[in-house]
């Protein structure tokens, strides 16, 4: 629909869409000295800079326009025109000549300005919304290294991104899904790194999308994921702009969502999901260390109930002598089987960690490790646990929050209970069932083409190069090739030219 | 499409969850298990076999106390007798965890009861087969019933005893288990089998050993008279000797035993180099050439009683015989005893002593 | 983008040949060959490597010849549709029956040292489950999977036999060459069986990419594996004595679950081994469900891989469950592999290689008189 000539057209056709929209200004505003001419403002309110508008917009065009001769005041045309050029004094503006595409321009925050006579509206770009500034990493959280999140706002984001990559082959691309929300969306990545068929794989997956709103990431995620029905994250999720910065480095995609203060990277392999952005920030020793502890606590987190209830319930051979003497023991007078004692207290401590999310923060840490000790204490005391099932499912839940990401976690705690329900009925045959069937979804997970296992598994692919950033983390002058989502011509990360020993005479 | 596999799909897995949980065929809960430490098998009174388990009481564990429960029932064959031991108690009885056997001096005599006896113990999925086994000139009850002051799991102890961390003890005594039994009572009917026993106050004693011939007890061994063996079985490392003038431990030694034929009988040579330390006294050739007489005359004397006194050949000189000449072998290893009987022996003892 | 879809790597294949083979091959291979070699049974298996080295040259040159196509598509250009499908049957039948002696001899293993009372059924359908979930997934997440698999089956596996080494009477394996030619030759010749499932290989040809190295990857794996058989069978021979080994049914997993571990966290590794165990069943019942069915879908030209998936499942578990005791099914499972398992393992094979030689050979006349 284009716009009309006549500007009491447009004001209709504002008037008619935006009804009851009470928080859309419009104004009607003369120009020029004769008053004769006039300007219509469409923007809305609390979206914008309001000193801009008042700045920029209404004194250039009420007051400095008048001061023009007055046969611009005669050619439409060239008054919007003069006012492009001259009137308005600020960089970001363009020209729309549809009508729908300058409501959508009013709705995600730009100043709309229509002249009288003229077929073409200004936008100017005076967003200018509430938002939380940039704020520290709440939930990957480092000890060392940079604190900084994601902000709500995307623009904010993006330039956060800028900051850490000063490339002109960083490209953000955006694109706008949703059919009412109308969220932008910014594909960020290394022009020359990424893989082109993984971008065209993304760019496709996005145009498939058709729905009505996007209100987050995770939304997102769910939606360009390729096997939805796994609980494990195909995507990975990071609310650190240094970790989106590395990945796009490495050639990966970070998706942007407006108004959500996560970046989705893709592709990922479950391997990244184990890496921290902290693990490049300390000495290789030591992250070697952490990571071998991450993996342990992963499977940890996964198998030890449901190991526990095979190993006490059908092998207790299986334990030291001493130590079955003691379980038994320690489980006399329990009136509830094994595998429901276990159940129960895995409930119990899933509770206390949803519990813990909801609460006011000043009590929500609290009442986890409150909450924990008094049900534990309480429910040896009175003779429902044993005090040995307490401990197991206490380190379950410990060892998955040393998983440096939020949603593999989720996967591994609902495989959990696979394992726990075959483990009760077939014992060890049924443990080695369950982590085997979790094996072949994982085995058969892709992320963008990309097995999931890889490296461990198709580590061929790369010439195994990934490896050294696995379970163990290499130094990083031993990382010379980029990792396995670069594309081929671009796999060189770093030159070394001199390797430590700088004293040293030759 | 998609919508319709994925319920089939969750279905079926659903299904078949519930299937499986409704079912549970071999759970059992810790508590609801007898964990038998000790098993000791005798003669019966009324019927052939009689079995004694040491069962441990977890709730007296816990506490500290006395953590035994005795039970004993007798059966027509060992398994049935250990299934009527089963039936005196509440809980399932489990050998995941039984660490000795004793047999009784009666059973042992009887070749058919102790065959058998070995024979469903070592067919036993739950029972380890490197179990120790124990022989005793009481009955095993009266040694299970025995309440040291030192120990109260008379299991644990043994098998204590024998881990291989335990330095000071496991060098010196001849040890036996499931697997040594069968795999002996398969190959020649001929073991050994160290035997335990009380004394007056009800202390256990570990020593000397039942020599086993044809799958029966022929007769209990001394100590001394079993001195011999551990040189001629590799491991007299940790043995101590002493004599007049001086006190030695040894620390290596090693048997090389070989075989010619002579005169129509075969002559067995056992050759002995052993190093040892010297722990008190002097060190000279004279105590050097003391204590390799008194090897040797240990050694020979041990051979005597096994070749005179039982007939019987516990050193599994035969074995030796077998793997390193097959052609000896083939011309004297079909009647053994007959041979064993006849062979000649001699033996040398090389031995240093170090500061 | 980054592999080739439906296509797996020669590691791939060599992680999926070694699962396959290796666990079920070795747990009863030292009595086998102990039963008719005494303690020079390991020579036996020697013999055995090298007959299955060379069978598997054969089948690489195949499979070379014929990148990219299915068994079927091959056989058929080389004996027609209806020796095609009549071969594609009798393989179908092989892996059918291969899986489901298996399925019973894990069953009876399982009930043995662990679940004394579960019964067999429930043993089928639970690995049977698994087995299928796994070959629905196609060949690339086999492969996957078959790569962290074998570091879960032979890391313990190395250990415990590394640990085991401070127990074992080396003297047990003396004297040397006693058995005859024949005696040898004979427990070559029965593991030689242990080798079975290595006919996989002949189907792999259409998820290879190219041809290039796989002839030395098959058989390296072959080697490197029966080099481990001949190190295994020797060494339990050794630890047992032959006397001992000829009396366990499966003498190589009595073996790890009596060995003492250092540090005493485990007291005793029995359900532990059943790691090796469980592994080496999933992986020969995944390859046959996963071959078998795919051979059913080449024949019939229709419907989809995972129904005839679903149609071997209730097969398998029914001729698993005839035998009445286990051995019974020793002695037709050495029928089996006397008769029916040697004429597909080894004789078609060599047929297919026969013709495809004369073929080629007549190709290359035919090229030289278009040439002249």
């Amino acid at each position: 629909m284009k716009i009309y000539n006549k500007l009491d057209d447009n004001i209709n056709y504002f008037d008619t869409i935006f009804d009851n929209c009470n928080d859309i200004v419009r104004r009607k505003v003369p120009i020029g000295a004769s008053l004769q001419r006039f300007a219509y403002i469409v923007y809305i309110d609390g979206l914008v800079d309001r000193q801009l508008i008042e700045d920029r917009i209404l004194t250039q065009t009420m007051a400095s326009a008048q001061r023009l001769p007055e046969q611009f005041f005669n050619e439409p045309l060239s008054l919007l025109e003069t006012l492009k050029e001259g009137g308005l004094t600020t960089a970001d503006l363009k020209e729309e000549k549809d009508l729908e595409a300058a409501a959508k321009a009013i709705l995600t925050g730009d100043v709309a300005v229509f002249v009288d006579g003229a077929d073409t509206a200004i936008i100017v770009s005076a967003k200018g919304f509430p938002n939380r500034g940039v704020n520290e990493a709440s939930i990957e959280v480092v000890v060392q290294g940079s604190n900084e999140a994601f902000s709500d706002v995307m623009r904010i984001n993006t330039a956060l991104l800028r900051k850490r990559v000063r490339d002109t082959k960083l490209k953000v691309k955006q694109s706008i899904v949703g059919r009412r929300t109308q969220t932008n969306i910014a594909l960020c990545y290394l022009d020359d790194v990424v893989r082109p068929a993984v971008l065209e794989e993304v760019e496709k997956r996005l145009a498939n999308i058709d729905i009505d709103g996007i209100l987050d990431a995770g939304a997102l995620e769910e939606l360009i994921e390729e096997d939805f029905s796994s609980p494990f994250p195909q995507c990975q999720i990071t609310e650190r702009p240094d970790k989106a910065a590395s990945g796009i480095l490495e050639g990966r995609i970070a998706i942007l969502v407006d108004n959500s203060p996560t970046a989705i990277l893709v592709p990922c392999t479950m391997n990244s999901l184990f890496q921290a952005s902290e693990d490049y920030s300390q000495g290789w020793e030591i992250m070697s260390f952490v990571r071998i502890l991450r993996f342990a606590a992963a499977f940890f987190a996964l198998a030890l109930p449901g190991l526990y209830i095979a190993i006490t319930t059908f092998h207790p051979n299986m334990l030291p002598t001493v130590l079955a003497f003691k379980m038994a023991a320690a489980r006399e007078n329990i009136p509830l089987p094994a595998v429901m004692e276990v159940v129960m207290m895995e409930f119990a401590f899933e509770l206390l960690r949803e519990a813990g999310l909801r609460l006011p923060r000043p009590i929500g840490s609290s009442i986890g490790i409150i909450g924990g000790i008094i049900v534990g204490e309480a429910a040896v005391q009175a003779g429902i646990v044993s005090p040995i099932v307490v401990i197991v499912v206490a380190l379950t839940g410990i060892a998955s929050f040393a998983i440096p990401n939020y949603s593999l976690v989720s996967g591994f705690r609902l495989s959990k209970f696979l394992i726990i329900g075959l483990s009760a009925v077939l014992g060890i045959l049924g443990f080695w069932m369950a982590l085997i069937i979790i094996l072949i979804h994982l085995a058969s997970l892709k992320s963008f083409g990309l097995p999931y296992l890889f490296p461990f598994a198709a580590g061929e692919i790369n010439g195994f190069s990934d490896f050294k950033d696995t379970i163990f983390r290499a130094p990083i002058i031993f990382m010379k090739k980029r990792p396995i989502y670069a594309n081929p011509e671009q796999c060189d990360r770093q030159v070394v030219n001199h390797l430590g020993n700088w004293h040293k005479e030759e | 499409m998609r919508n319709k596999t994925l319920i089939v799909k969750f279905l079926t897995l659903a299904l078949l969850f519930v299937a499986l949980l409704a079912f549970s065929w071999d759970r059992t809960e810790m508590e609801n298990r007898a964990f038998v430490i000790t098993i000791g098998v005798d003669k019966g009174e009324e019927l052939p076999y009689k079995v004694t388990m040491s069962i441990l009481d977890a709730e007296g564990f816990e506490d500290g106390e006395d953590a035994r429960v005795l039970r004993d029932a007798e059966g027509e064959c060992p398994a049935s007798a250990m299934g009527a031991v089963g039936a005196t108690i509440s809980r399932s009885i489990y050998f995941g965890h039984t660490k000795a056997i004793i047999l009784g001096a009666e059973l042992l005599k009887n070749a058919d009861a102790l065959s058998k006896t070995v024979d469903v113990l070592s067919k036993n999925n739950d029972i380890n087969i490197r179990t120790v086994v124990m022989a005793t000139d009481k009955t095993a009850a009266e040694i299970m019933n025995a309440k040291p002051e030192t120990q109260q799991m008379l299991g644990m102890y043994l098998s204590g005893f024998y881990s291989k961390s335990n330095t000071n003890t496991a060098a010196l005594v001849v040890k036996a288990d499931l697997e040594s039994l069968v795999a002996d009572f398969r190959l020649s009917g001929t073991s050994i089998i160290p035997k335990v026993t009380i004394d007056k106050d009800d202390e256990i004693k570990i020593g000397g050993v039942a020599l086993i011939k044809n799958h029966a007890l022929t007769g209990f061994l001394t100590p001394d008279d079993m001195a011999g063996y551990l040189w001629m079985r590799e491991n007299a490392v940790g043995l101590q000797l002493t004599s007049d003038s001086a006190t030695i431990k040894i620390e290596r030694s090693k048997p090389k035993i070989s075989f010619v034929e002579y005169s129509g009988t075969l002559l067995c040579y056992a050759k002995i180099e052993a190093v040892a330390g010297l722990e008190a006294g002097k060190n000279n050739p004279q105590v050097v050439e003391e204590f390799q007489r008194k090897i040797e005359r240990d050694i020979t004397e041990t051979f005597r009683i096994f070749q005179e006194v039982y007939i019987s050949d516990g050193l599994e000189l035969r074995e030796i015989l077998r793997k390193h000449y097959p052609k000896l072998y083939d011309k004297y290893g079909g009647d053994w005893e007959k041979t064993f009987a006849h062979i000649r022996f001699v033996t040398k003892v090389d031995l240093e002593i170090r500061h | 983008m980054f592999a080739l879809n439906n296509k797996i790597s020669l590691r791939q294949v060599q992680a999926l040949l070694f699962l396959e083979i290796f666990g079920f091959g070795v747990t009863a291979l030292p009595r086998r060959t102990a039963e008719h070699a005494a303690q020079d049974g390991w020579i036996g298996v020697i013999i055995a490597v090298v007959a299955a080295v060379l069978l598997v040259i054969l089948i690489t040159f195949i499979i070379k010849a014929n990148i990219g196509q299915t068994f079927y598509d091959y056989t058929k250009r080389l004996f027609g549709r209806f020796l095609a499908s009549f071969f594609c049957l009798l393989l179908s039948a092989r892996f059918i029956l291969l899986a489901a002696f298996y399925l019973r001899l894990f069953a009876e293993i399982t009930q043995s040292i662990m679940l004394p009372t579960t019964p067999y059924i429930v043993i089928f359908i639970a690995v049977l489950a698994l087995a299928a979930y796994g070959a629905s997934k196609g060949i690339e997440a086999r492969g996957r999977l078959a790569e962290l698999l074998i570091i879960i089956v032979l890391l313990p596996l190395i250990f415990v036999f590394g640990i085991s080494s401070r127990e074992i009477d080396f003297s047990n394996l003396l004297p040397m060459m006693s058995a005859s030619p024949s005696q040898i030759g004979k427990a070559g010749y029965y593991a030689f069986f242990s080798f079975g499932g290595m006919e996989t290989l002949l189907l792999i040809s259409p998820f290879l990419a190219r041809k290039k190295g796989v002839a030395k990857s098959a058989i390296g794996t072959i080697a490197v594996m029966g080099g481990f058989m001949v190190i295994i069978t020797a060494v339990t021979i050794a630890r047992f004595g032959a006397q001992n080994v000829v009396a366990h049914n499966w003498p190589v997993l009595k073996m790890m679950d009596t060995i003492s571990l250092p540090g005493s966290i485990i007291d005793r590794q029995g359900a532990l081994i059943m790691t090796f165990w469980i592994i080496s069943a999933y992986a020969i019942i995944n390859a046959a469900l996963f071959f078998s069915s795919l051979l059913l879908k080449d024949v019939a030209k229709k419907g989809k891989h995972i129904h005839y998936i679903l149609l071997c499942v209730p097969i398998i578990a029914i001729i698993a469950n005839i035998p009445n005791n286990i051995d019974q099914v020793y002695s037709w499972f050495n029928l089996y592999n006397k008769t029916f398992g040697i004429t597909t393992m080894v004789g078609l094979p060599v047929l297919i290689f026969i013709v495809q030689l004369i073929r080629r050979g007549r190709d290359r006349v035919a090229k030289q008189d278009v040439n002249s």
